[in-house]
């Protein structure tokens, strides 16, 4: 049984989803103990039903306008302020730009570890987390063993679960000094172009893509998943796109979570700069394409046919998600 | 203006993870510094042509760690500072880490520390905001623009996304997201000349930092590997149905969408 | 995917440059069921590290001819294979000290008798016409090729294997051989058995597996005298437009120098073969050697290039790989029959083995249909197996007093 206290995070108006996930977490690790909230800003009254309804049994409310933005300063020190009277075992929030920003500050103040980025825990005679390292390609399991635990959770990787509590909500007073950072504006993203070294979706093209012209659906394809465009060496060379479009062994390294590959033998040359990648397609007319041996989804077709296709049926799978959430 | 760049070296990204008792072999690794510090040097030189002063870039590693702060004295930073840990030497946790840097800075004047927001080995995002908290000064984490005017800085924040534009002043630590410049390659009479500059080297003795600082707080009780991806998958049937099938598995099965 | 039949009328071990190379020879002389096993990709191995450097300049009058030969392939891909196999005839330079000018002359005059498009340039010429940056003092002479370059050596390996398959060759990837098969008395081929457990009977096997022959020869009981060499590569960017410039063999420096003609970067290559770095052939099998090139090998590439081009103070280290070659112990490849009946040799191409691919590919094919050459002026004698034990090597005409006569 552990009293655990999670940061609630609010984002547009609304508590963010990796809030509830945290709560969820949180429930896990209290194990029958005492499940704490706090959240932020001087409309946190406004979120104590859903934090309740996801196992909130007790809501800490911080409403000091200098809040409703974030900045280390202030919710360092009213997160310090929080602890202070909750004397929570375990302090848990999203790994989130809030939580990966403000936590280690408050583990310095409380001569605390910080477990980052977890992505599941285990609950026995001691919390035990598991975390990504190397960017994925290997896990670490670690422990807190000297006092207070402190961990973020990775956001979409742990399921929220309803789970009502009482959620009877505290206000508490934080005299909040010397904030040292000021948020003057946020400017909301835009969509314009992904940078291809940034890109967490990209599309790529080979000496199949035939012409410059060729690189159209390409782009209309990574368009539509926000992603950036790429070539092959041999793409490159024959005069198909730019040079700074290059992916491999001379070219850029990528590791994004989506690379299709279209109309790309898969020389090795090639694969040393994309091969890391999360999820692989392969698209190309030849089944024996190197390319198909590393993919994880192969289509053996025209790159011309199939990659308007797949343009196409994106918009149409994202028109639909419009209507479900929106 | 004097600038510190904090800096870790890291594996080549393109290396393969190989866990040999439990712990990841470091054995015949290629070396590379840390591409979210790539871009800390880049802006570090950068200010420093347009401002004046000098960067100096410290390191916490082994002796191999050298081969890193000399990349860097070729880009155009002017001093390099490793602290020297033997290799099996208790690990430090990103508290120790974080208490150490501090150390060595501390004894420094300085305006600005630069630093990547994470590291691609770890990727726990702590040293640099625990290391302002450690010298009491404010940070601005995940940067994508800096402007630095007398005491005024001005910086973008990237913020999952969205833009934050930030006002803070000197002194102050950040840290760089990618997208904050584009790190220029060394050049070859500047490869050159780095072989001859100096690198201060200062053991754990040295510092003579209290053993209660180091102390790790945590403990890592396991490490392995994934586990192998299935092999790929070559879709049938009617073009228009392996393309939406394809769509499908991207949503749901690989959840990558 | 292609299932691996039973028999075959010709195995090739390696869908490398010269097994596929020869594969497609084979394949258009009429045989059918030719199969080639490959244990990883097309062009992974040497094939995929070679720099593509093509150049008629050798001091063997035979392999002059090989790379005469083997340039009318590279400059008619299109027609004769079906692809682009990335030519760029920017030309190729290549450049002596004092003490080697006379024999640059023999040896133009050497290449020129047989076919070679080349001539002397002065240092006058060079700095006006052909690489202005270039310090050409230091220098005693250069040998100027108009036609050679470089090609783009997967895009050829790619460009021979299409055209195999077009005639119907299996090229089956990631199916590596574990041992070769001979009759009980050990005197003929029977076939081979693959990693995964399969069997192709065949009477016919052509070895083009790179250092992988010599393990799997070893099995057999042969002796194929081969093992790997590092090649530190570094890819610079020199800081400013150059404009077109060639190829350039500097053996005053002992380094070579090849163009990007897509990106005006510059690949440095090592050409200094006095202390050369072997490396273990298990290691070499497991792609356990480092990717990279050593900080040691970096500093003295460039310092020979900026010993070469010293205004060319902007030039950047953009990155560097690390290859390794399969080489022989002369430098001269294996294309030779075996003790073995049936057995086959195409491998040992001691790192400069692209710019004569297609003519090895034809002398291959002659070896094993008629146990002859019927290329002009080529004769297979040079390339046999038994040659160092029969104390019978080739030698250059005009040796270069440099290290470099082995792959020169």
């Amino acid at each position: 049984m552990k009293k655990v206290l999670v940061l609630a995070e609010t984002k547009n108006g609304k508590l963010r989803n990796v809030s509830l996930e945290v709560l969820t977490v949180a429930g896990k690790i209290a194990n029958g103990g005492e499940i704490n909230a706090c959240i932020f800003g001087s409309d946190g009254e406004k979120f104590r039903e859903e934090l309740a309804k996801f196992g909130a049994q007790k809501i800490y409310l911080v409403e000091n306008a200098e809040l409703n933005r974030y900045t280390p300063d202030g919710f360092k020190q009213a997160l310090l302020k929080v602890i202070e009277e909750v004397q929570p075992e375990v302090v848990l929030t999203g790994h989130t730009s809030v939580g990966k920003d403000l936590l280690p500050r408050v583990a310095v103040r409380l001569n605390a570890a910080l477990i980052s980025d977890c992505i599941d825990v285990e609950v026995g005679e001691k919390i035990i987390f598991t975390r990504p390292i190397y960017s994925g390609k290997a896990f670490q399991k670690k422990e807190v063993t000297n006092g207070i635990v402190m961990a973020t959770i990775r956001p979409n990787n742990i399921e929220a679960k309803e789970n009502q509590a009482a959620g009877e909500t505290f206000k508490i007073l934080a005299e909040l000094k010397d904030l040292r950072t000021m948020v003057k504006d946020i400017v909301k993203k835009t969509s314009g172009k992904v940078d291809l070294s940034e890109a967490k979706i990209i599309v790529a093209g080979g000496r199949g893509v035939k012409s410059a012209e060729g690189f159209k659906p390409l782009q209309e394809l990574a368009d539509v998943l926000g992603g950036a465009v790429g070539a092959s060496r041999a793409a490159c060379d024959a005069g198909y796109c730019d040079y700074s479009l290059q992916i491999g062994q001379t070219g850029k390294v990528v590791t994004p979570d989506l690379y299709i590959a279209c109309g790309i033998s898969g020389a090795i040359q090639h694969l040393a700069g994309m091969s890391s990648s999360k999820v692989i397609v392969a698209i190309n007319k030849d089944p024996e394409a190197n390319i198909f041996h590393i993919a994880d989804y192969g289509i053996v077709g025209d790159l011309f046919e199939v990659v308007p296709l797949l343009t196409e049926e994106f918009k149409k799978v994202f028109a639909e998600n419009q209507v479900v959430t929106g | 203006m004097k600038i510190i760049v904090i800096m870790k070296q890291t594996f080549d990204t393109e290396e393969k993870i190989v866990i040999e008792n439990g712990v990841i072999d470091k054995e015949n690794v290629e070396l590379i510094i840390n591409p979210y510090d790539e871009y800390a040097i880049e802006e570090a030189v950068k200010l420093k042509e347009k401002h004046g002063g000098d960067v100096t870039v410290i390191t916490v590693g082994t002796d191999e760690a050298e081969s890193a702060l000399r990349t860097a004295l070729a880009i155009g930073v002017d001093h390099a500072i490793l602290v020297e840990m033997e290799e099996d030497a208790v690990q430090l946790d990103e508290n120790g880490i974080a208490n150490v840097l501090a150390t060595v800075i501390k004894e420094k004047e300085f305006d600005l520390i630069l630093g990547g927001n994470m590291s691609v080995d770890n990727g726990a995002s702590q040293v640099g905001p625990r290391l302002a908290e450690v010298l009491n000064i404010p940070h601005i984490a995940t940067i994508t623009k800096i402007e630095v005017d007398g005491k005024n800085v001005k910086a973008e924040r990237d913020a999952e996304g969205d833009v934050e534009i930030i006002e803070s002043s000197l002194p102050i630590l950040v840290t760089a997201q990618q997208g904050l410049n584009e790190p220029r390659y060394p050049s070859l009479p500047g490869i050159m000349k780095a072989k001859k500059k100096p690198i201060q080297k200062l053991s754990m003795e040295d510092l003579d930092i209290e053993e209660e600082l180091l102390q790790p707080l945590s403990k890592i009780v396991e490490c392995y590997l994934p586990k192998k991806k299935p092999s790929g998958r070559i879709l049938k049937g009617d073009l228009s149905n392996q393309v939406e099938e394809l769509v499908q598995l991207l949503c749901h099965e690989a959840k990558v969408i | 995917m292609t299932s691996l039949p039973q028999t075959a009328d010709v195995v090739i071990i390696g869908a490398g440059l010269m097994g596929c190379s020869t594969a497609y020879e084979l394949a258009k002389r009429g045989i059918k069921n030719i199969v080639v096993l490959e244990k990883n990709a097309i062009g992974s191995g040497a094939t995929g590290q070679s720099s593509g450097v093509l150049r008629g300049h050798y001091s063997y009058p035979i392999l002059t001819r090989m790379a005469v030969q083997s340039l009318e392939t590279f400059k008619h891909a299109k027609e004769i294979l079906g692809n682009d196999v990335g030519y760029q005839p920017v030309g190729y330079m290549f450049g002596v000290d004092e003490e080697n000018i006379e024999t640059l002359k023999k040896n133009v005059k050497m290449q020129q008798s047989n076919g070679v498009n080349t001539r002397i340039v002065s240092k006058e010429e060079v700095k006006k016409e052909i690489w202005p940056q270039l310090d050409t003092d230091q220098f005693g002479a250069f040998a100027f090729e108009p036609e050679g370059g470089y090609g783009d050596p997967v895009l050829t390996n790619q460009a021979y294997a299409d055209a195999a398959r077009a005639l119907g060759v299996k090229i089956k990837q990631y199916c590596g051989v574990h041992r070769v098969i001979t009759s009980e008395d050990g005197s003929k081929v029977v076939g081979v058995e693959t990693v995964d457990g399969h069997t192709v009977f065949s009477s016919c096997l052509i070895v083009a597996a790179g250092i992988g022959a010599h393990h799997l020869m070893k099995n057999v009981g042969v002796n194929v005298p081969v093992k790997g060499q590092r090649a530190q590569l570094v890819y610079i960017s020199p800081g400013t437009y150059m404009g077109r410039v060639p190829s350039f063999g500097d053996f005053k420096h002992d380094q070579y120098i090849k163009p990007e003609v897509s990106s005006g970067h510059l690949l440095l290559g090592n050409a200094d073969h006095a202390n050369p770095q072997y490396i273990d052939p298990a290691d070499y099998d497991a792609g356990n050697y480092p990717r990279h090139a050593t900080e040691e090998a970096i500093e003295k590439a460039i310092v020979k290039f900026l010993s070469c081009f010293p205004t060319l103070v902007q030039s950047k280290l953009i990155s560097s790989y690390s290859a390794a070659y399969e080489i022989t112990p002369d430098g001269i490849p294996f294309i030779s029959s075996t003790p073995i009946e049936g057995i086959f040799l195409c491998t040992g191409f001691s790192g400069h083995g692209f710019k004569i691919t297609p003519s090895v590919g034809k002398l291959t094919a002659d070896l094993v249909l008629e146990g002859k050459s019927r290329q002009k002026g080529i004769d297979l004698a040079p390339f046999r197996l038994t040659r160092f034990e029969e104390n019978d090597l080739l030698e250059p005409e005009h040796p270069y007093t440099t290290t470099v006569n082995r792959h020169v």
